[in-house]
């Protein structure tokens, strides 16, 4: 009953918040591969952006972007999911 | 019908006496009888005041500069011994508790004023999108999507990477950079207050665009602006500490609660109060800033009722 019911219409605000997540998950990973200093994408593109090397400051960007428009979909096609009155078009 | 009845009649014991009132007296008296708001709002104008008072202090009551160094005296223990290092001394002897004092002054103003300007261009932004739609939208729509596409630490990440650091770009950046949540509020808001009755009243006695959008719509959005700005000027302060940290903030001589934070963080096992002091101003100003949007939310809210 409540997995059923409830959950189905509690998960519509959650799945709002997740592409947001996201979003501050890569942002966060940034610092904390600096804390870590584990090698990961965020402590690449910022030791590039430090040494002014642009084109991989460029390219890390576009590929966090991506990452992010992507999880943006996925957020809406489980929109489509999770609320019934949502359709794909 | 019996229902009908039942509410119509005068309630048995009558409410505690109070005149009617505005929007804004009955929020600010709900606002006076909510104690964890004015005990955060307390709080953080204790922070504001020592901070604004760092040069009296470090003057009179430390007698130490925040710049000031003694090799002799690194790594000191929090003591109540020498007042100047009531909070212990750094890796070259610089006393943590007037440096903290006047980090406060760099990250609550870096704060204020980045929300200050988040506010007038993300209001004005969403008010006019909102209010006029069409392509106008359509273009703010577009910028805004486009900045939230790209993760907001990369962005700015590269813009430090391009100006020189300081506290001035800092502010300028995240002033310009945050207002995208602010907008995108605003302006839902305004598409839904432009189709209600009084503007329409407004509109049919001759009101200009202006005026209806500034002494119509704002006037209905300012209370959840305000809750916006309290939880705003938290948020920067979290990222004035993330990119002081990185070291594309605040950049050295210059204290701030963030990068007093870069350095403590190799020193952790050696001095754990380089770290816990500015951590704990950080953690107690951001909590007393969302308490306080809490409370603006509940005394604003016209809808909820009065305990």
């Amino acid at each position: 009953m409540v997995f059923v019911h409830a959950l189905r219409n509690a998960l519509i605000p959650v799945v709002t918040a997740l592409g947001g997540i996201l979003a501050a998950l890569v942002g966060g990973a940034l610092v904390i591969e600096q804390v870590f200093s584990w090698p990961g994408v965020g402590q690449f593109t910022f030791q590039a952006a430090i040494a002014k090397d642009y084109p991989i400051v460029q390219a890390s960007v576009m590929f966090t972007s991506t990452l992010l428009v992507i999880s943006y979909l996925l957020r809406d096609l489980a929109y489509a999911i999770v609320d019934p009155r949502v359709k794909v078009s | 019908m019996a229902t009908t009845t039942a509410t119509m009649r005068a309630p048995a014991t009558p409410i505690a006496a109070r005149p009617s009132q505005s929007l804004w007296s009955n929020a600010w008296w709900k606002l006076r009888h909510d104690r964890l708001t004015i005990f955060a709002f307390c709080v953080l104008v204790v922070f504001a005041l020592l901070s604004a008072a760092a040069p009296l202090f470090s003057e009179y009551v430390f007698h130490y500069r925040f710049e000031q160094q003694d090799l002799l005296h690194t790594y000191e223990k929090p003591q109540l011994a020498n007042l100047a290092y009531l909070l212990g001394s750094d890796e070259i002897g610089r006393s943590q508790v007037v440096r903290l004092l006047y980090g406060g002054q760099v990250s609550l103003a870096v704060g204020f004023v980045a929300a200050l300007m988040n506010l007038t261009v993300g209001v004005t932004i969403g008010l006019t999108a909102g209010y006029f739609r069409g392509l106008i939208d359509d273009a703010v729509t577009f910028v805004i999507t486009t900045l939230n596409g790209i993760p907001q630490l990369y962005l700015l990440l590269i813009i430090a990477a391009l100006w020189k650091p300081g506290t001035f770009t800092l502010i300028v950046v995240i002033g310009l950079l945050n207002w995208t949540g602010i907008t995108l509020f605003v302006r839902g808001q305004t598409f839904a207050l432009r189709e209600r009755e009084f503007v329409t009243a407004a509109r049919t006695i001759g009101a200009r665009d202006r005026r209806i959008m500034f002494r119509h719509i704002l006037p209905n959005v300012l209370p959840l602006i305000f809750v916006l700005a309290a939880i705003d000027i938290g948020a920067i302060i979290l990222l004035e500490s993330a990119l002081s940290f990185l070291g594309l903030g605040i950049v050295p001589p210059t204290p701030s609660w963030g990068n007093m934070l870069t350095n403590a963080v190799s020193y952790f096992v050696r001095a754990w109060w380089l770290v816990v002091s500015p951590g704990v101003m950080i953690f107690l100003t951001v909590l007393c800033l969302y308490l306080i949007g809490d409370g603006l939310r509940d005394a604003l809210d016209p809808r909820l009722k009065t305990h």
